[in-house]
């Protein structure tokens, strides 16, 4: 019965920790962003990890707006990078980020992508509103989404794809994604004919399920990418190497493989209010 | 019931009853606690008047419709699929029986795949169902199916074993007594089986209600079409939290008002003198 209680002691001891044994030097980061920066992020990730002893990042991919959510529910986060300044706006209301070092680093643009597998054979913008062609989109809280209903809008007032085209575009919806790699998923498998995604998405995509219509720059809607970190951080250095690391050379050819827009360096700071 | 040495008796039990109550508790607790937090926030005298708002009567009346039809089709072509396994020795009995309990620990996620693999433009059956005319993926018919994949297994294990509990004899003494086997069925198997036969459409129905993973792959979310409450309830965090609080209290009151019924009818058959 002793030796039981002094086994328990002993057990209560070294599980709580603060014995007094040194800890290897690991700093974690964790680092919630915006599905569309998956690609990008594992390798610039990876390269800091090769260089840093000792650090490792954890990521948590998902749509901008369930990033803003969780926040707010309290989710331990060191960094955010999404998807538009809405949301980022949006993440700075919950009080949890600290507003003064939200930095963009990055533009994308979008793509219109059809399924090679598709009998309908869709070349054109305007063949988005032939009846009976199954869109996908983003749903309207993601940023992907409400990029595209911006696209949309910007195509029916330039006049030149018929009157109610974004009407005749929406009818085709069959389906509202909870993020932008949800939509490209269900592109890829064929069983919608076009989605509208991001440029980075469609470069990514395995290039023979599915072809791009391009979009000229008129029309076409520049996303901006904000970072910024979180308040009760409890590593703020590591935190800040990785954002720092973003607008880095280094972080931007990185970012511009996968194919978004740099950012120059003489950009001014978009700070949220 | 009262014993002839009835004081000893009784106070031995009341002993044992408390060491159990006290160990349930933390059970107990656990699932209570949840669903009255749930209802305390949730809770707001104008509760009522959000159920005629268009998304939120539109997600209400799809759930449930499907569910209700999902439930039918599962008694439908379950039960003899239960009298089956329950009654005949058949080469791959083992096998079926077991198939049938797949798709309860699949990953709802995995089983929507699955449909879409299945009966998608692209699945197995795809090219027969375009020759048809027929498209099923991102429609009410999807929303049915995947339900039905999910939740049917659990009414046909509850069938198989409710049928298997049947006293033989009892079905022989009609027959002897000149009933057909239609009228033994009815008469005789199907009351002697119906609490579990009941119990297990419950069940079937109730996993319907919470189907979100298979539908939102196979079905899509589409608001009115395909976006049925969990659907609602997932999508509307990301726009406005509290309205995704007010879905999850109404969906937690009507399931309990269903359940709260159907036991109520239930006990009223079986135990009121």
């Amino acid at each position: 019965m002793p030796f039981r209680i002094l086994l328990l002691m002993l057990c209560i001891l070294l599980g709580t920790g603060e014995s007094g044994l040194p800890r290897p030097q690991s700093r974690e980061v964790i680092v919630y962003a915006a599905a569309s920066l998956s690609g990008a992020f594992q390798e610039i990730a990876n390269e800091l990890a090769a260089e840093s002893q000792g650090l490792h990042i954890a990521f948590n991919f998902a749509g901008s707006q369930e990033i803003v959510r969780q926040l707010e529910q309290g989710a331990p986060a060191d960094v955010i990078a999404l998807a538009s300044m809405d949301h980022m706006r949006a993440a700075v209301r919950t009080g949890r980020v600290d507003s003064s070092t939200v930095r963009i680093f990055a533009h994308n643009m979008l793509a219109v992508i059809v399924s090679s597998e598709s009998s309908r054979h869709l070349a054109t913008l305007s063949d988005l509103a032939t009846p009976g062609a199954r869109i996908v989109l983003a749903g309207p809280a993601v940023p992907a989404g409400r990029y595209a209903v911006q696209f949309l809008e910007k195509c029916e007032e330039s006049g030149k794809f018929g009157r109610n085209f974004k009407q005749h575009v929406l009818k085709n919806v069959v389906s509202y994604e909870e993020n932008v790699r949800a939509v490209l998923g269900k592109v890829e498998l064929g069983e919608c004919d076009a989605g509208i995604v991001y440029e980075t998405d469609a470069k990514s995509a395995d290039s023979a399920s599915i072809r791009e219509i391009p979009i000229p720059v008129e029309f076409n809607v520049t996303a901006d990418y904000p970072v910024a970190l979180i308040g009760d951080a409890h590593d703020h250095m590591s935190a800040l190497h990785f954002a720092i690391e973003l607008r880095s050379a280094r972080g931007q050819s990185i970012l511009q493989r996968h194919g978004f827009m740099t950012v120059p360096a003489s950009e001014p700071d978009e700070t949220a209010h | 019931m009262e014993l002839k040495n009835g004081t000893a008796a009784t106070s031995k039990s009341e002993r044992r009853v408390i060491p159990i109550a006290l160990a349930s508790l933390p059970i107990v607790l656990f699932i209570v606690l949840p669903l009255t937090a749930l209802v305390i926030r949730a809770w707001s005298p104008g509760i009522f008047t959000r159920l005629v708002e268009p998304d939120v009567a539109r997600a209400i009346s799809l759930s449930i419709t499907t569910t209700l039809l999902t439930t039918v089709l599962t008694v439908l072509f379950g039960t003899p699929a239960a009298l089956l396994l329950s009654r005949r020795r058949f080469p791959g009995r083992k096998l079926l029986d077991t198939l049938f309990d797949l798709p309860v620990v699949l990953p709802p996620a995995v089983a929507g795949l699955a449909l879409l693999m299945t009966f998608g433009r692209r699945g197995i059956l795809g090219p027969l169902l375009t020759d048809m005319n027929t498209e099923i993926a991102f429609t009410q018919t999807a929303v049915v199916l995947a339900q039905l994949f999910v939740s049917s297994p659990l009414y046909i294990r509850a069938a198989t074993a409710g049928f298997a509990a049947v006293d033989r004899e009892l079905e022989q003494a009609a027959a002897l007594d000149g009933a057909s086997p239609t009228n033994v069925f009815w008469k005789v198997t199907v009351p002697l089986a119906l609490p579990s036969l009941t119990g297990g459409a419950v069940m079937t129905w109730a996993r319907a209600l919470g189907e979100f993973g298979a539908t939102i792959l196979f079905a899509g979310n589409f608001p009115g079409r395909t976006q049925t409450m969990p659907l609602a309830i997932y999508m509307g965090f990301e726009v406005d939290f509290s309205s995704a609080l007010t879905l999850a209290l109404l969906l937690l009151l009507i399931s309990f008002t269903v359940l709260l019924v159907v036991k109520g009818l239930l006990h009223q058959r079986y135990f009121s003198p």
